[in-house]
């Protein structure tokens, strides 16, 4: 939890700043839910995050969760530029004119 | 002997583009056989009245237009379908002609410039399957 705020037994999310107690964070910040095995924004494999809020982690660990990392940034930022790119009309023609040729 | 009109299904759930575009398809010497306010419509209609041209919308209640599109080319592989849609997202417009759309119109076109380009899309397509029965 952010803040240092003492809940009483029985709260579910925090009296003073709303965050959920007992939350799993991923490295990237996503809350999980309990019991996933990755995070459902970065994909990064929790088990290795758990690892690492237990005790720590070696550094071919540490070296896995930083590639897994990359490449889930990597992906979202893909998406995100796939998604982002937007169209005109001429753009359209000219994609068009490579693809009508099914007759 | 007299040419036949092109008959036309219109699926688009908001009426006062379904209006403008039957307007711009009577204009054009068409024919609008069939109205669609949403995509189980759509595809009902289009097996009840086989048209020769589909313009369709993407965001629709009940079944979304690629969706509409899929049933369609999958009915018949030579449908002349037109998108009609304000969706300007390239990975959409790919989908769409990935899966046989013959044209990808964006409404945030002029009322002239829409007219135009539903104008040219038959005229492409005519000359197309014209061509494609002389080879």
């Amino acid at each position: 939890m952010s803040c240092a705020h003492t809940n009483p037994p029985g709260y579910v999310f925090c009296g003073k700043c709303g965050e959920a107690l007992n939350a799993v964070h991923c490295r990237c910040g996503f809350v999980v839910a309990a019991g996933d095995a990755f995070c459902g924004r970065c994909g990064s494999s929790l088990s290795v995050e758990t690892a690492k809020i237990k005790g720590g982690i070696d550094d071919d660990q540490r070296l896995d969760l930083e590639l897994m990392i990359k490449q889930a940034a990597q992906e979202q930022q893909y998406t995100e530029t796939t998604h982002k790119v937007r169209v005109t009309q001429d753009d359209i023609r000219k994609l068009l004119k490579a693809r009508r040729k099914r007759f | 002997m007299q040419k036949r009109k092109v008959r036309v299904l219109i699926a688009e759930d908001e009426e006062h583009i379904r209006s403008l575009v039957s307007l711009f398809i009577t204009q054009l010497g068409a024919e609008v056989v069939a109205e669609a306010g949403d995509g189980l419509q759509a595809v009902s209609m289009y097996k009840q009245h086989n048209p020769d041209m589909v313009m369709l919308d993407i965001n629709m209640p009940k079944l979304d237009g690629i969706a509409v599109l899929k049933q369609i080319m999958e009915i018949n592989p030579r449908a002349l379908v037109v998108m009609l849609t304000s969706l300007n997202a390239r990975e959409v417009v790919k989908e769409c002609i990935d899966h046989g759309a013959w044209n990808y119109i964006l409404k945030d076109a002029s009322a002239e410039e829409l007219f135009k380009e539903i104008k040219t899309t038959w005229s492409d397509y005519m000359t197309e399957i014209s061509r494609s029965e002389k080879s």
